[in-house]
């Protein structure tokens, strides 16, 4: 919206430009000598200099706008929307309000599920999510989207791929498939990690973040067998008996 | 073998069912409890009491109810207690009327981010909002078109 505004603002200033040199061209004519002839040559000339001048600006303006960010954009988008500028494949076709990753943690009272910049190995599961912009009203439009998680070594250790309608408004994806963190061997040491977003086959953005293994990830010991300690850290899926059950442990009402 | 619902099965729930347990455990802490009535519904029922003067009964009892097809669909808002029959906005089986879906997933539901959460909290607008329309003959906010069945959708605005 706002870039038609500046496109409007830039198109009356060349008008009144134009008007300006309409007016100087019939004062030159009531003037008509040669050397009025050749002033407003010269100012006619000079006129058409400074609109082309006035027209690249705004051009590049318009280019500058339509590649900076939303109002509401998150600061982490900002960084992950510049680092994906410098692929080839950079999409600006939709607008990014959030990027980032949350972690899922069980702790003694539960699930829990944040936020986090960085990523330590010792939580159980990690996703990441994107809040993508839609200004069209109307109805939802399908769009193709895939994130990707890949290590300080260049691995691909992640991928998902959802369609998902775009609706008018913010738009939190979250994928419904976490990567695995405690007991993962595949993730290796710490380092370094990238998070793309490609909708559309368009990198959208490119999130950099670090992960720190903080536990051994190896499954089995020297002797092949899986450490009891490690079996009993193991996290194991949340059934709904254990889900009610939990309720009644500290249930009030 | 046990079959799949959006909230996972029995032996594994599904995340989004994680999330909502996690959601309104902080929202409402333990005033909310889930319930299951097998082999496919889930329910939240809770108490609240509502800061009114002159109230007869200051505790409600609200079920919000997932449907099947849930977060497609928004889970439905019901009091249980006290018996409670409105002519506005309130479905022939009790439901609560609570938003207009043509109002979009800015404004109504929108099933990537909101949760049983959200229907709590507009349910106990929706309280406040009967209880000042009984006291004052004005329902507070922008209203819709009134429907009673749950064929055509009406709203009321907050």
């Amino acid at each position: 919206m706002f870039i038609d505004h500046k496109v409007q603002q830039m198109s009356l200033r060349g008008n009144q430009i134009w008007a300006f040199l309409m007016i100087a061209t019939m004062i030159g004519f009531a003037l008509a000598d040669a050397s009025a002839l050749a002033v407003l040559v010269a100012f006619l000339m000079g006129g058409a200099v400074l609109m082309s001048l006035l027209r690249s600006a705004a051009h590049h303006r318009q280019r500058r706008e339509r590649l900076a960010m939303p109002k509401n954009m998150s600061q982490a988008a900002q960084i992950a929307q510049n680092q994906a500028m410098h692929h080839p494949d950079f999409s600006i076709a939709y607008s990014l309000l959030d990027i980032g990753l949350l972690l899922d943690e069980y702790q003694r009272n539960g699930l829990y599920v944040r936020r986090v910049k960085s990523v330590s190995t010792a939580g159980h599961a990690l996703r990441p999510y994107v809040i993508l912009g839609c200004d069209k009203k109307g109805e939802p439009s399908p769009i193709l989207l895939r994130f990707e998680m890949i290590d300080h070594q260049g691995q691909l250790q992640y991928v998902y791929e959802t369609e998902h309608f775009l609706r008018f408004g913010e738009n939190a994806i979250v994928p419904n498939y976490r990567l695995p963190l405690k007991g993962n061997a595949k993730l290796g040491s710490s380092g370094q990690w990238l998070l793309n977003v490609w909708v559309d086959g368009g990198l959208v953005a490119s999130h950099q973040f670090m992960v720190y293994a903080t536990e051994k990830t190896t499954n089995a010991s020297a002797d092949g067998e899986v450490p009891l300690t490690q079996v009993s850290q193991e996290p194991m899926p949340i059934s709904l008996e254990e889900v009610l059950a939990q309720q009644n442990s500290g249930a009030k009402l | 073998m046990s079959e799949k619902y959006w909230w996972g099965t029995r032996a594994s729930i599904s995340p989004r069912l994680q999330l909502e347990v996690e959601y309104m455990g902080r929202t409402f802490g333990d005033t909310f409890r889930l319930e299951w009535e097998p082999p496919e519904r889930l329910y939240w029922i809770g108490t609240i009491e509502l800061n009114l003067s002159q109230m007869r009964y200051r505790h409600h009892t609200l079920k919000i109810i997932y449907p099947k097809y849930y977060p497609n669909h928004p889970p439905e808002a019901y009091v249980v207690a006290p018996k409670i029959y409105s002519n506005k906005h309130q479905f022939e089986d009790g439901q609560l009327c609570l938003f207009n879906p043509k109002d979009g997933s800015q404004y109504g539901w929108n099933p990537s981010t909101s949760t049983a959460v959200t229907v709590a909290g507009w349910a106990i607008e929706w309280l406040y909002a009967y209880y000042t329309w009984r006291a004052t003959g004005i329902w507070p906010g922008v209203e819709g078109s009134i429907a009673k069945s749950k064929h055509r959708w009406f709203s009321w605005k907050r």
